[in-house]
């Protein structure tokens, strides 16, 4: 296999990576990252914590991405032997009917729903795991109370369009990677921070940042795009490049950071577009970087992602290698704002 | 009993006083250094070693506070952390930490509409009676604006196991922190009690606690619900009374430390301790303030199942407080002895 974004981002969507429990990620990405780097740790949150050296006296900048995918937590197992759950994260029961399941034991299942006449009685209480067991001491012996499941399938190409379930935010990861092999040159110190718990919260990242104490952060995140029916107040597009938000309900990007990412794309004509989420909503690593330790200088670049949640998750490789690429210009220039 | 005791004293978050008073009396022979911080909490530290654990078990408790005083001399309320409007009406209420008597009144039965009748009374409809005619009387009283409003609840035993009491959120927190410190010495580690502030409306206490402290792992200690009471499904119950303490799963403020939760776990089964784990999504405990603090502070909740938990009266079985205690004793013997490295 070679070491393209296609190929990482195929490996990376395949571990199994709910909230506080993203281990086997972070083992993955380290093993991506170590040759490109300095120095690789992870941190009592469970972050994992890369950092490349930079000259004296240059800026001290983190990427932050969140290696955690929504799931599911075993709560209680019937005298059937089904597993039945809570969410971890916005885990929406109508996305999981009917399919499959991975447990952090490894064992795998299918999700069902009972019967309903109205889709609003579709409920997570409703919704339960079978994994072939016949009894409760059955299915305990292969998945316990309180392991988590996330949805598994085989990541599929369509043209540019990726589609398959765990890219928010493994998209994330795997231009994190790339663009630690393809920086050639930076005077700046960058701490890649691939965090914890970015799906409840956001938790990890804000002791990420509190630890590493950088001048300015640049957020690599999945949000969802407005090119799908029902969506009409979001102008963000699938194949357009990354977004970048100015603000969500949680969040108002740093003025000059945001000015500086859209003079470097404009100067590189790398493409570039603008999200803006009205009213409460969002979440993103950024609300709890920028008010870590004194404050953090924060930009969020969002990928454009239609069907977050569901096991067809759908972004364009096109905005991938745009992140990648815009993020390398930032760090090659000389991120004064 | 310390459980009475500290059931029976009053503090609503931000006025945790007269708890923290008879913590500090109760704690005095048994800490090797005791202090208070800018936000009240107490802390009790005992043992110096190199790994630093921190306990927390917060000492407020779910009440009121005087919102306004009307002119004809009753009282309007404003709820201090999350209160069930359904379980209010009628409940006899102390003003103040001077505990002056009331009743939490509303209108009567027989002059509601019948839709009034087929509806939970909202909060703003109820008022307290001090039995005052007028402001002044109130005023008369000493009562101010922003005073502690309780639940006029004593602490009473039901059987040799089962006892009925207020505030249980946390005080059975707290009653097994004070036996941990009060029975226990491990010089391999740096105890530190934490007795916090403020937990039921936001786990601010215990959040500053841990920043000043920059414990090594935390284990929050609560009183948490429990439902295996009638008609509630068997999934439903959150925990059962009487079947041990309560190992956290998930709540909506933290995901347990793995490391932490497999420790707890390990130690019970080998040990034989009952256990049980709390089975619910929502809720949030200090701990997951705590986890956030710093660098990251690995963490994990231990409760005692408590019926009717932010009412005015809770249950609790004794079995699972002692249960509690036993568990969390291993658990510190165990990091003391490095059979558990955080």
């Amino acid at each position: 296999m070679t070491n393209s974004l296609l190929d990482r981002l195929h490996r990376l969507a395949a571990v199994w990576g709910p909230p506080g429990r993203e281990h086997k990620v972070a083992e993955a990405l380290q093993e991506m990252i170590k040759p490109h780097v300095d120095e690789v740790r992870t941190d009592p949150f469970g972050n994992l914590i890369a950092v490349r050296r930079g000259r004296p006296g240059a800026r001290r900048v983190m990427l932050a991405a969140h290696m955690d995918t929504v799931g599911a937590i075993a709560l209680n197992v019937s005298d059937k032997g089904l597993i039945h759950l809570g969410a971890v994260g916005d885990f929406k029961a109508h996305n999981a009917i009917g399919q499959r399941v991975v447990w952090g034991s490894g064992a795998v299942g299918v999700l069902q729903h009972e019967q309903v006449g109205d889709p609003k009685e579709i409920d997570i209480k409703k919704l339960w795991c079978d994994i072939g067991s016949s009894s409760r001491e059955d299915a305990l012996a292969h998945v316990r109370l309180g392991d988590m499941c996330t949805l598994v399938g085989e990541l599929q190409q369509m043209g540019e369009a990726i589609v398959g379930p765990g890219l928010d935010n493994r998209a994330g990861c795997a231009v994190l990677v790339e663009l630690a092999e393809h920086l050639t040159e930076t005077d700046h110190e960058v701490i890649f921070a691939f965090t914890s718990q970015g799906e409840v919260g956001p938790r990890g990242a804000g002791t990420a940042a509190f630890g590493a104490a950088p001048d300015m952060a640049f957020v690599v995140d999945v949000a969802a795009a407005g090119d799908v029916p029902g969506r009409p107040r979001v102008d963000v597009k699938l194949g357009q490049g990354p977004a970048l938000k100015l603000k969500d309900g949680n969040y108002i990007a740093h003025h000059g950071l945001s000015e500086l990412v859209r003079h470097v794309a404009n100067e590189h004509q790398v493409l570039l577009q603008t999200e803006i989420v009205a009213g409460p909503g969002g979440h993103t690593d950024a609300q709890v970087v920028s008010v870590a330790g004194q404050g953090v200088a924060t930009a969020v670049l969002d990928i454009p992602a239609r069907y977050r949640g569901t096991a067809g998750e759908m972004v364009s490789m096109r905005d991938l290698h745009a992140t990648a690429d815009l993020v390398i210009k930032l760090l090659r220039s000389d991120l004064s704002y | 009993m310390l459980l009475e005791r500290l059931s029976n004293a009053c503090g609503v978050s931000g006025q945790e006083d007269e708890v923290r008073a008879l913590i500090k009396q109760e704690m005095a022979p048994y800490a090797d250094e005791m202090w208070s911080d800018a936000l009240g909490n107490l802390v009790v530290r005992k043992g110096d070693g190199p790994v630093k654990v921190m306990l927390d078990a917060h000492m407020d408790e779910v009440g009121f506070c005087v919102g306004a005083v009307t002119d004809e001399g009753y009282i309007k309320l404003k709820k201090v952390g999350g209160l069930d409007d359904r379980v209010l009406p009628g409940r006899e209420v102390w003003l103040t930490n001077r505990r002056i008597p009331g009743v939490l009144g509303a209108k009567a039965w027989h002059l509601c509409s019948p839709e009034e009748r087929t509806r939970s009374i909202p909060f703003a409809e109820m008022y307290v009676d001090l039995g005052c005619r007028n402001r002044q009387e109130v005023a008369a009283l000493g009562i101010e604006l922003g005073d502690p409003v309780y639940f006029a609840t004593e602490f009473e035993h039901f059987s040799d196991r089962v006892v009925k009491g207020k505030a249980f959120d946390d005080r059975a927190g707290c009653a097994v922190l004070a036996a941990i410190l009060q029975q226990y010495s491990y010089p391999g580690i740096t105890l530190y009690g934490v007795f916090s502030t403020q937990e039921e409306i936001g786990l601010r206490g215990a959040r500053v606690a841990a920043y000043n402290l920059d414990p090594d792992i935390a284990v929050a200690l609560e009183g948490t619900g429990s439902a295996n009471a009638a008609g509630v499904d068997p999934f439903d119950t959150i925990t059962n009374m009487g079947e041990g303490p309560a190992i956290s799963l998930i709540d909506a403020s933290g995901i347990p430390s793995l490391r932490l939760f497999e420790e707890l776990v390990r130690l019970a089964k080998t040990r034989e301790l009952r256990h049980q784990h709390r089975r619910l999504t929502a809720g949030g405990t200090d701990a997951g303030g705590i986890a956030l603090q710093r660098n990251g502070i690995p963490a994990c909740t231990v409760s005692v199942p408590c019926r009717y938990i932010h009412t005015n009266a809770a249950l609790l079985n004794l079995d699972d407080l002692n249960g509690a205690i036993t568990l969390v004793h291993h658990f510190l013997q165990s990091v003391e002895k490095g059979d558990f490295r955080p």
